[in-house]
């Protein structure tokens, strides 16, 4: 196998490890290991299937830019699932995490930073001019509002449900962070 | 299910007006100031807050007792699953996500005076 192939082949079916027992009430809490994907986070699930299915519908084509905004992870992962065709753009708030900042650059990425206080809306305001510029050749993955990035953790769903049901256990508490997509895991 | 949001930032518990200046906190990834087309809030049964302080408190627990090393949104998850996991009954289980690596953080990071010591007595052979 390739690099390239074995990186996109070892996104998604991360483990799911135990890590408390209440002593109290002998309740366990379980995490699904998300930062093990290959560029460090879920948001690879998001660009595999995102590239993928708009291949399919031939939206996108190599050699196209392909820009999206991103506090870092989601740059990350568009640049390198995307690094086969072509080079991405991410727009991105200045003053976060310097190593996501560098590991875009890292895998070929073009990095666009906007002003830290207009946040992740300043950031995609860019990515739509940016966008408007450059046309046809370029497409706008549009993470915060695509339908294909709740699409994308279907498969972490079903991963967790698989893992408890060969586990003979029932899921009484699901736990997420509320500010994107990864809702849609349930 | 349950949602976290940073506390500090709240936007599922408080509605802004659209589009105002988002809170800065030090969570890269969660409450950044709005709530995105593509959350489904339909799905939410409840809303958690959990302070910066506490989601960097168990992400440096995570790594000093189980050297597991991730980013604070998973300590926030994490913190948010104790929570519910106290309130449920016996031999529940609660699940959660770790959701990036805690290596994308270092440079910020105030690292364990563990770690910071170790790095200043490390020697070359």
């Amino acid at each position: 196998m390739n690099a390239s192939d074995y990186l996109l082949a070892s996104i998604g079916e991360t483990p799911l490890i135990e890590l408390d027992t209440l002593a109290s009430t002998r309740t366990r809490i379980w995490a699904k290991c998300e930062f093990l994907n290959p560029t460090g986070s879920h948001k690879d699930r998001l660009y595999k299937h995102a590239i993928e299915k708009l291949e399919g519908q031939g939206v996108l084509k190599p050699g196209m830019t392909l820009i999206d905004y991103s506090s870092g992870n989601a740059g990350a992962s568009l640049t390198l699932v995307g690094s086969m065709k072509g080079y991405n753009t991410v727009v991105r708030p200045a003053g976060l995490s310097r190593a996501k900042a560098a590991q875009i650059v890292a895998y070929g990425g073009k990095l666009i930073l906007t002003e830290q206080r207009l946040g992740v809306q300043g950031a995609r305001d860019e990515a739509v001019r940016l966008q408007r510029r450059l046309g046809q050749k370029s497409y706008l993955m549009y993470q915060t509002h695509s339908s294909l990035n709740p699409e994308a953790y279907g498969t972490c769903g079903e991963e967790i449900v698989r893992a408890f049901q060969e586990m003979d256990r029932l899921i009484d508490a699901f736990v997420c962070q509320s500010a994107l997509e990864a809702l849609s895991v349930a | 299910m349950v949602a976290v949001e940073i506390q500090e930032a709240a936007v599922l518990r408080q509605s802004p007006s659209p589009r105002s200046q988002p809170r800065r906190h030090h969570i890269e990834g969660l409450s950044t100031g709005e709530i995105y087309p593509v959350t489904e809030t339909e799905l939410i049964d409840r809303v958690l807050g959990c302070s910066e302080l506490d989601a960097i408190r168990t992400q440096r627990e995570l790594l000093t007792r189980k050297k597991v090393l991730v980013g604070p949104s998973s300590g926030a998850s994490l913190h948010a699953s104790r929570l519910i996991a106290a309130e449920l009954p016996e031999n529940s289980n609660v699940i959660t996500i770790l959701w990036d690596a805690g290596w994308k953080y270092f440079a910020e990071m105030r690292l364990p005076k563990a770690i910071e010591s170790g790095l200043a007595t490390a020697k070359f052979l």
